[in-house]
């Protein structure tokens, strides 16, 4: 073999090739990871999380020093943000009086009751730019099961597709191949959303389609899920309507601008079933 | 003295896995991540032998499928095939810095170009343009940038141990 691997390494190299194609074409699709997977992963997470922090800290660093209007942007935007929030808080404080009332009354559960929600920090991006998933550091241990959904405060974020022990792997909505059923929150009319609207090779947002006809939508109309196809669960916010499809576009209705930034993910929450 | 490039190497390796699944992703200035690793394998098959560089490949696209990716051997495959080519192709021609730059960046295309098609294949949609030209291209070109820069690095760091070729 030592000879072999002397004399003949092309040899061996293709082999090894041909091997590693053979274990690529065995583990496309599939859901739950191996043993030596979840052991090599759990020993080099926590090294990779530190080595994630430290890249948020140099990068927090150089853009306080270059661009400290950034900072300034982003903290009148924040400070909007939390008002939003205080306001919104109000309301759901109220809403969510009424809703228990109504739902004892009518005696069944809510659907948004039904769900617990776990933080799990983003410890790594894939490196096929055309698979678009990332990994978080939790996983079944943590009672996180395929298909479970991922959101963060500005939206959702993907479903789970792979589960080792102690992480998971999520496709992001940011893939082609993503679908959620949802709704124009104030007309009620239901669509499907998936699928991107690109511009010289970059995102503007997603696909808004098979909405009603009749369907009143204007630019600026907020969108949730709807709750139908049972992982995201309904009312969960999605994104605003950024432009509108010209009446000939017989691909999409309307064009969706999700608030979530893909692209610096740090924390995702992973929607729980309350079985687990 | 073989310590003194496996341990150089070693460090190399560790660095790359770092900086292709936790860091460059993360900075991801203009959307464009170079692969590290592919740079490093094709600089240490320059600089010593397709021996370590198949070590590298080997090993370095397992553990970062295993870290991120869905199809795990993939990378590996592919940085391989990249290895032999490159083996085939310096064994019978002579090769300048800027021209093994290039021929980094010409095989790092290849690779990005066969990980596309093999997301087509499992059944993810994108614009094939979109992903070559604005993904596969600048990406490649970054990443013979760092097989460049590999080169630089250890060169002096190693001299006396880099084969003559």
């Amino acid at each position: 073999m030592r000879k072999l691997w002397r004399n003949r390494p092309v040899l061996i190299a293709l082999l090894a090739a041909a091997l590693f194609l053979a274990l690529a074409a065995l583990t496309v699709g599939r859901r739950t990871a191996s043993r030596a997977e979840d052991m090599f992963s759990t020993a080099v997470l926590p090294v990779q999380e530190a080595v994630s922090q430290m890249t948020d800290a140099v990068t927090d660093f150089f853009t306080r020093v270059f661009y400290p209007s950034a900072i300034q942007e982003e903290n009148e935007r924040l400070t909007r943000l939390v008002s939003a929030y205080e306001r919104r808080l109000i309301l759901y404080e109220a809403m969510e009086q009424e809703n228990a009332r109504l739902t004892e009354l009518l005696d069944y559960a809510s659907a948004s009751g039904d769900f617990y929600f776990l933080t799990a920090p983003v410890t790594a991006r894939n490196l096929n730019p055309y698979v678009d998933t990332i990994t978080i550091r939790a996983g079944s241990r943590n009672g996180i099961t395929e298909q479970m959904a991922a959101v963060t405060a500005q939206g959702i974020v993907g479903r789970i597709i792979e589960v080792g022990a102690t992480y998971a792997k999520i496709r992001t909505m940011e893939n082609e191949d993503m679908r959620i059923s949802v709704m124009v929150e104030r007309t009620r009319d239901e669509g499907m959303l998936g699928g991107l609207v690109m511009e010289n090779g970059q995102m503007v947002g997603l696909k808004l389609y098979y909405l009603p006809k009749d369907a009143d939508i204007q630019v600026g109309d907020t969108i949730v899920t709807s709750g139908l196809g049972g992982i995201f669960p309904k009312g969960l916010y999605v994104g605003k309507v950024i432009f509108l499809a010209d009446e000939d576009n017989g691909e999409y209705d309307a064009c969706v601008m999700s608030d979530v930034d893909f692209e610096h993910l740090e924390e995702v929450l992973v929607i729980l079933s309350k079985d687990n | 003295m073989a310590l003194k490039k496996y341990f150089t190497l070693a460090l190399a390796f560790i660095a790359a896995l770092f900086l292709d699944t936790a860091v460059l992703p993360k900075w991801n200035l203009f959307h464009l991540v170079p692969f590290v690793m592919l740079a490093l394998m094709l600089a240490a098959e320059r600089l010593f032998s397709l021996q370590d560089a198949i070590l590298i490949g080997a090993f370095g696209g397992l553990l970062e499928d295993i870290l991120c990716e869905n199809m795990i051997g993939l990378t590996s495959a592919l940085c391989l095939l990249a290895a032999v080519a490159f083996h085939q192709i310096t064994q019978k021609n002579e090769l300048k810095p800027a021209i093994a730059g290039l021929l980094f960046a010409a095989l790092a295309f290849l690779l990005e170009a066969a990980r596309a098609l093999a997301a087509y294949v499992i059944g993810m949609r994108f614009s094939v343009f979109g992903a070559l030209v604005y993904g596969a291209f600048p990406r490649a070109i970054l990443t013979g940038l760092w097989g460049l820069l590999f080169l630089a690095l250890f060169r002096p760091l190693l001299k006396g141990q880099v084969d003559s070729q």
